[in-house]
């Protein structure tokens, strides 16, 4: 990996996550969040990961971002308004923040992480289908999450619902 | 192999002197393959601009495309008639003043024709012109089209919002709710062909064809179903809503003009051939021809495969450009109706029959 296109790449998804924050506009926070979610599909396509960086950008850019943008246009005044945060809300963010970087440092460094195996290049996407309907790999979790899913969605539907209306 | 190592060899064979041996590095062959893929893309619009021109006036009778030269060659041939038309709306285009309304909100009104021309330039990258003649050969290639594809959507949604008008805004809400929506059947219908590959790459899928037969047996409705859907994803009529003129003026592309406006128009015609050239991919066998093999030549049959290519994508083409000039545009209701209750079912039946193919071929 060339550390000078991976320190650039870091450098862009740092600036444009902290931009999601700060900028006063929701819909230039919005394309800042699309900004930072291709530069993470870039690292993965870096580490040979090409399946997981070309599903981060179908799945965050093309359709989770589209639709939360999506939602800002039909708001009119929300796109139009200026958002500041109060003081007390940054400070809060900062500390949730700070906290969840250090816990992930100590997560990285003590854990063992297992070396070795096929690197990802040679990983295709079957193999990752696979795993996925392996009873004795990820089957549970996989159905699992699917449920998840589907029952935000039911509830999503539930809550939208007007009230009296079958 | 793609495109850079082939001249690099031809380099190699020419016998280049070791002075030179930057003209070889990474940086270089991705200049020189962004170059050959832009230049194309430029041809490819031009001809089809022309072309499109052409197929309109003889279906609806138009008189520019069809008159506009000099008699004696309207007379001679059919095709030679009216050959100025397009040199006439190009300088048009050229000599026009790039304007700026002043309220846009500029970085995103900047950005978004960039970004619509970058996406439809990034899909070219996994496109096999031929036998071994692709850009790169990536393992995950429709994946990758897909994902690229939907990068469109955003610009097309930075357009809208940028323009800091009402009628950009909701040619632009429509257009994202369109592609959105369509984009599901399609991803639907490539299942059908990727199944029978076992393979995500383009290459390997239209060597898989070759081997045995084309996937459009038994995918025939999954063909229909990535036509029409591949229609609507370039908002061509007749799903051109997101740009119907008699209400919204020009939809996303109402505040842009000059050059701006010719990289929308750049961006939709590059897409045209973007659309074709995977379905003749995945469903006419790309570039693969019976008797190809018998070519000894590996640079004949490079040139045989890649001209196989170009006449089956320009069949899908004309046959895109045929339901352009025919069909009526669609209202926004039906629109959805037909997307989500026709296309998607159907797509989903197609998916069902391929997989009960390969399992029977698979028992045999």
């Amino acid at each position: 990996m060339n550390p000078i296109l991976f320190w650039s790449i870091a450098v862009f998804v740092v600036i444009a996550a902290l931009m999601v924050v700060r900028l006063p506009n929701i819909f230039h926070a919005g394309l800042s969040l699309i900004a930072t979610f291709g530069g993470v599909a870039a690292v993965y396509a870096m580490l040979d990961a090409h399946f997981l960086a070309a599903v981060q950008v179908l799945i965050y850019v093309g359709a989770i971002s589209v639709i939360l943008m999506f939602a800002v246009m039909l708001t009119q005044h929300l796109a139009q308004r200026e958002v500041r945060g109060s003081m007390s809300r940054h400070v809060s963010g900062a500390l949730v923040a700070g906290l969840f970087g250090l816990f992930a440092v100590i997560i990285v460094n003590t854990q063992q992480w297992p070396s070795g195996g096929l690197p990802f290049k040679y990983l295709q996407a079957g193999d990752i289908g696979k795993l996925f309907l392996d009873k004795n790999a990820f089957l549970v979790p996989f159905e699992m999450v699917a449920i998840l899913l589907l029952v935000a969605l039911v509830g999503a539907v539930m809550v939208a619902r007007k009230e009296g209306d079958r | 192999m793609g495109i850079a190592d082939r001249i690099r060899n031809l380099f190699d064979s020419a016998g280049l002197p070791p002075a030179l041996d930057w003209v070889k590095s990474d940086i270089v062959m991705m200049l020189v393959v962004l170059v050959l893929v832009i230049g194309f893309i430029s041809v490819s619009v031009l001809f089809l601009i022309w072309l499109e021109r052409k197929v309109s006036a003889r279906i609806q009778r138009r008189m520019g495309p069809m008159l506009a030269g000099i008699p004696w060659l309207n007379a001679k041939s059919m095709w030679l008639g009216g050959i100025f038309q397009t040199a006439a709306d190009a300088i048009k285009l050229l000599i026009k003043e790039d304007l700026t309304p002043a309220e846009v909100d500029k970085l995103v009104y900047f950005l978004a024709p960039m970004l619509v021309f970058t996406a439809s330039l990034m899909s070219y990258v996994v496109i096999p012109f031929g036998d071994g003649l692709s850009v790169t050969d990536l393992n995950v290639g429709v994946v990758y089209l897909l994902a690229v594809s939907s990068i469109a959507v955003l610009a097309i949604m930075m357009a809208g919002w940028g323009s800091n008008s009402k009628y950009s805004l909701l040619g632009g809400l429509r257009s994202v709710a369109q592609m959105i929506s369509y984009e599901i059947p399609m991803i639907f219908a490539l299942l059908g062909p990727v199944l029978m590959a076992g393979s995500l790459s383009m290459q390997d899928i239209v060597k898989a064809q070759a081997a045995s037969h084309w996937f459009i047996i038994p995918n025939i409705i999954g063909f229909i179903v990535f036509i029409i859907a591949g229609t609507a994803e370039t908002n061509r009529p007749p799903f051109d809503l997101p740009e119907g003129e008699s209400e919204l003026v020009a939809g996303f592309v109402t505040e842009y003009s000059g050059m701006k406006f010719a990289m929308f128009f750049l961006a939709e015609f590059s897409n045209l051939f973007v659309v074709s050239a995977v379905a003749t991919t995945l469903f006419l066998g790309g570039w693969a021809f019976p008797g190809l093999d018998a070519i000894a030549d590996p640079a004949i049959r490079t040139l045989v495969s890649f001209l196989v290519f170009l006449v089956k994508t320009y069949v899908i083409i004309l046959l895109l450009m045929w339901i352009r000039w025919t069909f009526p545009r669609l209202r926004v209701d039906q629109l959805m109706h037909f997307g989500w209750k026709t296309l998607l079912p159907f797509a989903f039946l197609n998916l069902l029959i391929a997989a009960i193919w390969v399992m029977v071929s698979v028992r045999m």
